[in-house]
């Protein structure tokens, strides 16, 4: 029975070293994946970047008004094609059962 | 036999020991050169990339983005067959493979430039071939999506990635984030080991710009102008639309212009933001502040009468004359010498207030100092010192012997347009980080107040009277809407010598709408129309006419009147 006093601290001591050493080694492996997975958010940035520039591109205002003017037809626009908005008029709710009358 | 051992095991144990004392002794008192070894050994630098923050306009829409690029280089002393390395490489890239055979040919360098800002498309097949002796550096490129819009504007780039025009050198500390390393601890094959995410946190890229442009509206300014400038075979033309209130710079171009993307090839006068930078007579868009200046002193009202003269009248030695031999009016109250743009009548006007009242008021306006805007290069103009002599104050109430920038022109009649107050024009609305998510918003800044309330309301009801049935301006008229605004048809000095160049004018019309509550003020200028007409009525009038139309359209404003009335 004397032996087991010794043999637990070891087996405490060595059981402790193996979980330090675990977590470092586990720490290492979360960097890694942190590191590829940053570099994969950098790509995808990268790729998010050239695609807005290519939106940037195709919906600027001289573009746009070229596709307009050639493949649908489309005329500028010339000053008098103005609309006049006039207020509309007052349209009074029907009376219901029980409404007041005036 | 035991005695050996035991010596073996001392002298062992004894030079374990020293070795032991020594290890102990290093980690108790460390030597820097040994440290320095050993972080050499356990380190590796991460190169943190910048990016430069974009531009964007008033609604979100980008003006210039950077992306990753990447430039090849080569080590001629580690490639094996150069020659047939540059010719496969010059094909690749679509370059001459002389002058690549040339670069690689050079015994003495270990470093050459093959191409500058490739996409990673041509990265990845030139990388796939695996040619000992090519390297990548990872670099930025600036893109300026609209192309030629607002070239002159924005500016560009130099091949270090700094700002050389424009707002990209205005703001080139703002938008640029330079390049940082950072040194991490490597593994035994070399990878960073992440311990605190620090790597992550750290933000590089520049602070976003959000202009007060308006990108369709620039589109369409620009497009009018080069039409202008075609139409009337004109050297060339700017213009400004300013926010009424504000003095917000909407839009401003002047043509020709160029596009961004090949700033570095372009020639220097191409690349100047004119509206800014360059100088002028303004003429006759001038006598509305020489009018202004008779209201702030109490001299006149609008419907005080003066003697004209017949179109002849003589200051000192010289004989002022009206624009046409048949202008010869014998008396006009104060709105028709504006809306008729008489000479003599604000010549008599100036001659009542004064040199010195003249001056103060021009100055207060802000001619012949800078506007203060966030733009490059810009000029404060010439306003003489006093004193003035008769024939001086005469011709600087007309706008000649004066000079003037556009941006200063629009900014003055945006402050009779506004109640009477003078602002700093602006063109940038927000700075972001885009890594915060902090917003800074510019404020619009008053400068002073150049006229009361109802001063500055008599002066838009006279600029109003312009553009009606009898006024030079009727050509600016915008169906539906009040317009109020000035016409001009400068002289242009010759650079030269003293007086005018024969048949060469600066056409404007400077304006603002609706007149009853002003929400763009527009300055057109072409320069030295040679066909067809240079009046600033028939020239710069028409294109005023258009540009209020659109950005009121677009806008949603209503009209005010039908079109009957």
């Amino acid at each position: 029975m004397h032996f087991i006093k010794p043999l637990g601290s070891v087996l405490v001591i060595v059981g402790a070293m193996a979980a330090v050493a675990h977590l470092r080694t586990y720490e290492r492996l979360l960097g890694y994946e942190l590191w590829s997975l940053h570099r994969e958010q950098r790509l995808a940035s990268e790729e998010k970047k050239r695609l807005s520039i290519e939106l940037a591109k195709l919906s600027r205002p001289q573009y746009v008004e070229g596709v307009a003017q050639r493949q649908f037809d489309l005329k500028k626009i010339s000053q008098k094609q103005l609309i006049r908005l006039q207020p509309l008029p007052e349209v009074q709710a029907p009376l219901r059962l029980g409404d007041k009358l005036n | 036999m035991n005695s050996r051992i035991r010596i073996v095991f001392s002298c062992l144990g004894f030079l374990a020991g020293i070795v032991m004392v020594r290890a102990a002794w290093l980690q108790l008192f460390p030597n820097e050169q040994i440290r320095k070894s050993a972080e050499r050994q356990f380190q590796t630098s991460v190169s943190l990339k910048a990016r430069r923050g974009a531009i964007v306009d008033r609604h979100g829409r980008d003006l210039a983005l950077s992306e990753t690029a990447y430039s090849l280089f080569a080590d001629p002393q580690v490639l094996k067959t150069p020659r047939r390395t540059a010719r496969w490489l010059a094909h690749e890239l679509g370059q001459a493979s002389e002058a690549l055979i040339a670069k690689f040919a050079d015994p003495q360098k270990r470093f050459v430039w093959v191409a500058r800002t490739l996409d990673s498309k041509t990265r990845d097949r030139i990388q796939s071939k695996k040619i000992r002796g090519l390297g990548w550096i990872e670099e930025a490129r600036r893109i300026y999506p609209n192309e030629n819009l607002m070239g002159p504007l924005l500016g560009f780039l130099g091949s270090e990635g700094q700002g050389l025009e424009g707002l990209e050198l205005s703001y080139d500390q703002l938008l640029n984030s330079r390049q940082r390393k950072m040194d991490v601890r490597r593994d035994a094959r070399g990878r960073p080991l992440i311990v605190d995410g620090q790597i992550f946190r750290e933000s590089l890229e520049g602070l976003e710009l959000q202009l007060t442009l308006d990108l369709d509206l620039q589109h369409q300014l620009e497009g009018e102008l080069k039409q202008a400038v075609m139409e009337f075979q004109a050297e060339q033309a700017m213009g400004v639309i300013l926010d009424a209130r504000t003095s917000a710079i909407l839009a401003m171009a002047n043509t020709p212009g160029y596009n961004p993307n090949q700033g570095a090839q372009v020639p220097s006068e191409w690349r100047r933001n004119r509206s800014v930078t360059d100088l002028f007579e303004p003429g006759s868009t001038l006598k509305t502040f020489a009018i202004a200046a008779g209201l702030r002193e109490g001299k006149l009202t609008p419907s005080k009468v003066y003697a004209t003269e017949q179109g002849r009248f003589k200051v000192g030695d010289r004989i002022i004359r009206e624009a046409e031999a048949s202008h010869n009016w014998s008396e006009l109250s104060v709105i028709d010498i504006l809306a008729l743009s008489s000479n003599i009548g604000t010549t008599k006007i100036a001659f009542e207030v004064g040199a010195d009242k003249i001056r103060q008021s021009f100055s207060d306006f802000g001619f012949g100092s800078k506007s203060g805007v966030d733009l490059p290069g810009e000029v404060r103009g010439q306003l003489a010192h006093l004193p003035w002599n008769p024939v001086q104050l005469s011709n600087i109430s007309f706008g000649q012997g004066i000079s003037t920038s556009a941006l200063q022109v629009a900014n003055a009649y945006a402050a009779i347009a506004n109640g009477g107050v003078l602002n700093q024009p602006f063109i940038v609305l927000a700075q972001k980080d885009v890594h915060t998510g902090r917003v800074e918003i510019t404020k619009p800044q008053s400068i002073c107040r150049v006229l009361s309330f109802q001063q500055s309301s008599q002066m838009r009801n006279m600029l109003v009277a312009v553009t009606g049935e009898k006024g030079t301006g009727k050509t600016a008229r915008v169906e539906g809407f009040l317009v109020g605004g000035k016409t001009g048809t400068a002289q242009k000095p010759n650079p030269n010598s003293r007086g005018y160049l024969p048949d060469a004018y600066l056409s404007s019309f400077v304006g603002f709408v609706p007149a009853e509550n002003p929400q763009y003020v527009i300055a057109i200028f072409v320069d030295h129309p040679k066909s067809r007409s240079y009046y600033g009525s028939q020239v710069a009038g028409p294109v005023f006419s258009r540009l209020a139309s659109y950005a009121l359209r677009k806008q949603g404003v209503s009209p005010l009147l039908s079109s009957a009335q």
